[in-house]
């Protein structure tokens, strides 16, 4: 009975495997051959406030908005680019285009989000040496009567 | 009197919910999930990524087998050995102060990824799981005719 048992467990467990091997196995090799720019037991983003994400702005410095794509759609960060949580796509377009730059500020919609630790995570992973990070977000940026764009074509997003 | 088939039943559905919930945004999103193992520092980073492609198919076949009551005794088994594997996870994490997202459902779920949240959760799914594997007996002989 215990062997009938543990041959079905090691089925299910051999079937997972298979599974991600053959959806995942691309994706994961692609991160292992990736992973390897910056170790993620360095990333310690600074948090920045308002002040300091305008004076960002107006030196027309890197900004990424972590948010949905919909969202940044509606309205976002003048010259932000979107880099939404887990959209590798973006985030390899964003990497290809300015890590040169080395330094990064990232935000979400508001302090409760944690999208913007994630995606600042993934940027220094990828090459990025500094992140700064605006937790207080896109909520607080509009409390500040800040301007904002809206961006009406969906190839608006980078 | 509730019988030990509705007991099973709801178990069952609750687990299977869970799994299924955490396995298909686990797996959309394989990349912000194997960076959610990563911070719990515990694994090598071949390691992170293998569980990342893996655990969360593992989650979803779980899921299935919960709610179509086939194999009970062994999804049993393995939603026990992944609640276990997840609670000490979690209780190394918060033993050492480390205030990360759990990853226990994807890229961002607020409150519900702080570790203290999510290892009570571990815990009580477990508990979930045991009860389900006590109750299991009279449901198997019953329906599957699962020996036990």
């Amino acid at each position: 009975m215990m062997r009938s048992l543990f041959k079905r467990m090691t089925l299910i467990i051999a079937l997972a495997v298979i599974t991600g091997a053959v959806l995942h196995g691309p994706s994961i090799y692609s991160l292992w051959q990736n992973t390897a720019v910056h170790d993620l037991e360095l990333y310690s983003p600074q948090p920045v406030e308002r002040s300091f994400v305008q004076q960002w702005v107006q030196k027309g410095q890197l900004i990424v908005d972590a948010r949905s794509h919909s969202d940044y759609l509606n309205g976002h960060i003048g010259r932000a680019h979107s880099v939404p949580a887990g959209d590798g796509q973006r985030l390899h377009d964003v990497v290809a285009c300015c890590v040169d730059r080395q330094q990064v500020l990232v935000y979400c919609s508001s302090v409760s989000c944690s999208d913007s630790f994630t995606v600042g995570e993934a940027l220094f992973v990828a090459g990025f040496t500094q992140v700064y990070l605006y937790e207080g977000g896109f909520a607080d940026w509009q409390q500040g009567q800040h301007n904002t764009e809206a961006t009406l074509d969906e190839q608006g997003g980078q | 009197m509730i019988s030990t088939h509705r007991i099973a039943l709801f178990l069952r559905l609750v687990l299977a919910a869970v799994f299924l919930y955490a396995g298909i945004t686990k797996a959309l999103d394989v990349s912000a999930f194997s960076q959610a193992i990563t911070r719990y520092e515990l694994l090598p980073a071949v390691l992170n990524l293998s569980v990342a492609a893996v655990l969360p198919f593992l989650e979803i076949y779980t899921a299935l087998l919960l709610l179509t009551g086939a194999w009970l005794r062994a999804a049993s088994w393995l939603s026990i050995l992944m609640y276990s594997m997840f609670s000490v996870a979690l209780l190394s994490a918060a033993m050492r102060g480390l205030s990360i997202d759990c990853g226990c459902f994807g890229s961002s779920a607020g409150a519900w990824s702080s570790v203290g949240v999510a290892l009570l959760r571990a815990i009580a799914l477990l508990c979930f799981s045991l009860a389900l594997l006590v109750v299991l007996p009279a449901e198997s002989d019953v329906k599957n005719g699962e020996q036990s």
